[in-house]
This record gives C-alpha cells, sequence and structure tokens, in this order.
C-alpha cells in the first residue's frame, strides 16, 4: 500500500510526531477545554498551508471575524496578506445561517442539509485544501437530536474527504475526562482526534498536546507540552516525572 | 586575576570547540564563575548563546556583565524566576520569562527560541544553575530534564556549561552531571 500524501501542518513537532503530517483529507478533530489553543492552532495550520498554495479556510461559529482576526496579528505567522490574495478565507458562520434563512434555534433535517451544501459548495468554490470549523461543537449544540448530529457530521466528513480537503474539527470540551466531544458521535466518525488539555504541575498550568488517533498513519501516541508564544506553537515530549506527585 | 579566575580560563583554553561542561564552583565564586564565562564565550569565542537564569533575574546578570563590559548583544537570555518574584515587567528581545522553573519542558523549547536569534555561526548554552533549578524541582524530574537537555545540546554541536554552585546538589545529580557532560571541572576549595 502506498503510503498516503501528507497535509504538512506546519506546526514544529506535530508533524514529526505524525509522521509527517496529517493524512490528506482526514477529517480530524481537535479536542481541549477553553483557553487550549484550539483556535490558534488552526489558524497557524491554515496559515502554512495557504503560504504554500493550499487554500485554506476557516468557518468561525464561536467569534466574530473583526475580533479573531484582532487576537492573529499578534502573532509572527499570520499574514493578513493571505486573505486579500484569496488564498486564505474566513468565513463567518453566523452570517451564512442568516444567509441561508437559517433564523430559528432548531434545525430541521433539511436545515441541516441547506448548511451541509453550503459548506461544501464554498469549499468546492474556493478550491480549499485546508479546512478548519471551530467549532463543530458549536453548529451541533442548535441540533436537538443525536441523529441529526451523526447526520451533519458524518456527511460533511464523507464530503470534504471526497474534495479532498484535510479538516480540522474543533471540539470544545467542559472536562469528563475519556471523552473527545461533547455529543460522542464527533469523535465516532473522525479520522483522527488530536487531544489538547491543561495540566498542573507544582501549582502551574502547562498545555499538553496528544495524538490520540490518526487513521492512515503510524504516530506518537505521547503526551507533549505545548507552548503558546507570539511566534505559533511548539512541541517537546513532556518529561516522564513531570505528572506524577513523586 | 584571582588564583581561580586563572585556574578557570585554563580550563577554558583546553575545552575543545564543542563540549559539555558541569562546572562547579564555592559560593564565593559564583560572579567570577559567570563574568568569565561569559567573557570566554561571547568575546573571545565571539560566539552567541542562550543564559538560563535560575539564580538571579535576567536583568540583574546583564547589568553584571554589562558593568565589565562584556558583550551580550548576541546573547538570549531565559528567565526563569523573574515572573515568579513579580518581576517580570521588563520588556525586550532578548529576554524571555517563564512562568516559573518548574515548567522544564518550556525551558527546553525557549532554548530553542533562543538559538533561533542568534547571529554567531557558534552559539554557547550556559545553565545558571543546576542547584537553582534543584530548589524548585523534585530529583527525578530534574534528573530526566538534564538528560533530555544535555542531550539535545550535543545533537546541536552547542559549547555549554553546567554551572554548580556550592556542595548542596545530591549526589545521585552530581553523577548525572558527570555521566553526560564530557568533561567535569571542580574548581571548588578542598575540604
Ligand atoms: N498574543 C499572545 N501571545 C501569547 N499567548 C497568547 C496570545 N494570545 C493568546 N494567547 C494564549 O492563547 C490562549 C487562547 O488561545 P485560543 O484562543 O487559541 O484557545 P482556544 O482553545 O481556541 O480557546 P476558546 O476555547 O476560548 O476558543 C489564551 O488563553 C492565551 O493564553
Ligand atoms: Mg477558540
Amino acid at each position: 500500500m502506498p503510503a498516503r500524501k501528507r497535509c504538512v501542518t506546519g506546526i514544529e513537532g506535530l508533524d514529526a510526531a505524525l509522521n509527517g503530517g496529517i493524512p490528506e483529507g482526514n477529517v480530524v478533530l481537535l479536542s481541549g477545554a477553553c483557553g487550549t489553543g484550539k483556535t490558534t492552532l488552526g489558524i497557524e495550520y491554515l496559515t502554512y498551508g495557504a503560504a504554500r498554495g493550499e487554500n485554506g479556510v476557516y468557518f468561525s461559529v464561536t467569534e466574530p471575524y473583526e475580533k479573531l482576526l484582532e487576537n492573529m496579528r499578534a502573532f509572527s505567522f499570520f499574514t493578513e496578506n493571505l486573505i486579500e490574495e484569496n488564498k486564505l478565507f474566513i468565513i463567518d458562520v453566523s452570517l451564512l445561517y442568516n444567509r441561508l434563512g437559517l433564523l430559528g434555534e432548531d434545525r430541521t433535517i433539511e436545515d441541516i442539509d441547506t448548511l451541509l451544501w453550503a459548506l461544501i459548495d464554498t469549499v468546492r468554490a474556493l478550491h480549499i485544501k485546508r479546512a478548519v470549523i471551530d467549532s463543530i461543537t458549536a453548529i451541533c449544540s442548535r441540533l436537538a437530536q443525536p441523529s441529526k448530529i451523526r447526520e451533519l457530521v458524518f456527511n460533511l466528513s464523507r464530503m470534504f474527504t471526497h474534495f479532498g480537503v484535510t479538516t480540522l474539527l474543533i471540539s470544545e470540551l467542559a472536562g469528563s475526562a475519556g471523552r473527545y466531544s461533547t455529543y460522542d458521535v464527533e469523535e465516532a466518525v473522525s479520522d483522527g482526534i488530536i487531544l489538547q488539555e491543561d495540566v498542573e504541575r507544582m501549582g502551574n498550568m502547562m498545555r499538553t498536546i496528544q495524538i490520540i488517533k490518526m487513521r492512515g498513519t503510524a504516530h506518537s501516541r505521547a503526551k507533549y507540552v505545548m507552548d503558546l508564544s507570539t511566534e505559533g506553537a511548539l512541541m517537546v515530549p513532556l518529561l516522564k516525572w513531570g505528572l506524577s506527585g513523586e | 586575576m584571582s588564583e581561580f579566575e586563572n585556574k578557570l580560563i585554563d580550563q577554558f583554553n583546553m575545552m575543545p570547540d564543542y563540549s559539555i561542561t558541569a562546572l562547579f564552583v564555592d559560593t564565593d565564586q559564583y560572579f567570577p564563575a559567570i563574568t568569565n564565562t561569559l567573557f570566554y564565550t561571547t568575546e573571545q569565542r565571539e560566539m552567541g548563546g542562550g543564559y538560563v537564569t535560575i539564580t538571579r533575574p535576567a536583568r540583574a546578570i546583564m547589568n553584571k556583565l554589562l558593568a565589565q563590559k562584556i558583550r551580550i548583544a548576541d546573547t538570549y537570555f531565559i528567565d526563569c524566576i523573574s515572573y515568579m518574584v513579580g518581576g517580570a515587567s521588563m520588556a525586550s528581545k532578548q529576554v524571555v520569562n517563564l512562568e516559573s522553573p518548574t515548567m522544564l519542558e518550556t525551558v527546553l523549547l525557549k532554548v530553542d527560541w533562543a538559538f533561533r536569534q542568534i547571529a554567531a555561526p557558534q552559539k554557547f548554552l550556559f545553565l545558571d544553575s543546576v542547584n537553582a533549578l534543584g530548589i524548585y524541582n523534585r530529583d527525578k524530574i530534574l534528573k530526566e530534564f538534564l538528560h533530555v537537555f544535555i542531550n539535545r545540546l550535543r545533537a546541536r554541536d552547542i559549547f555549554s556549561i553546567m554551572l554548580v554552585v556550592g556542595r548542596g546538589l545530591p549526589r545521585d545529580l552530581e553523577e548525572i552531571l558527570q555521566m553526560t557532560c564530557d568533561e567535569t571541572v571542580d574548581l571548588r576549595k578542598k575540604v
């Protein structure tokens, strides 16, 4: 079996842990509690690709466009020109809802279809190779039943994979260990799970990142410490004695 | 020049281009040890470097070195202590502040950061000091850290000095240093 083509994330350490990058077309859940750096990682991933000829789209559900842009300007990896050059697209999903006439709180199966096709049309029309949905949790929160959530996430994954779009679905976790998504179905249908956590050592919080699963490649399963600075994310293996109380 | 300084300089002159040295000095020789090390690395060998400080805030070290007219324009400081004592307000392109000396993995990452900033072709790393790290970290993780850290430096051909001040370091930590460093230079007075 020939090795699958890789989508290089550009995040130092992560690509090494993935043996070269995310297998192209994979739909990956990027899970973490609030403030663990999911959005930053997502934007760095898109920026890296866009600068190398792979168009990227960021579907923002939780943050308005201007605010997001303002936060991203602090990072040295972020190149605003990529937006003007139509290589990096930021789409405010609440505006998309309005345009599609999806105004109510509850969604019908037809609404989900409408949204799904709007997302698919977007990635096709803009020749997208990389997508980030921030967050899939926020989209799903509008869907009352698990069956609807499954329908959306399953079809979305299938179609994005079909069009060769390597996708990060950002999943907002509210605690409970052993789960990587709020509605469980997201983790069942995704090709990969990358988990971001906060861990404590002697009273200080450190960010960690770990690849839980990734279809199509061998990968490290170790926990890495992630440092977020204005230069972007950097990773180094967590020291083995780093968490025990001894 | 004191006897200590002469001995230290002799030792430096015998060191190969790339080597990792555990340097043991008495407490009262702390300042001569750092100023002479930095003089040797930045002035004599014209290296750029990373300086990990746990003992004193970077600002204090920089002032000390500048007062001795030691050029530190190409030296980058990883300050593990200022933040914790509430003095990390200094904004400088040459200094990064760590929240705590227990964030050992972040030390590794910030040292990489320092090496990316350096303009000089040859690089050094000065760890000031192993025993100050020992105040905040348990022996097991500190041993593991030194093992990883030193081997990363070795892989990158960095001229490195691991400073140990006084005699308070646990025996097994000293052994780890002897085991992982290329040289051990002990300039402490015999007791
Ligand atoms: N300019 C900056 N320099 C350094 N660190 C920053 C900077 N901006 C943000 N951060 C760090 O990144 C964290 C937020 O990152 P990010 O927004 O990517 O996280 P998130 O997981 O998406 O959070 P949320 O759950 O709120 O969406 C902040 O809490 C802060 O610690
Ligand atoms: Mg976010």
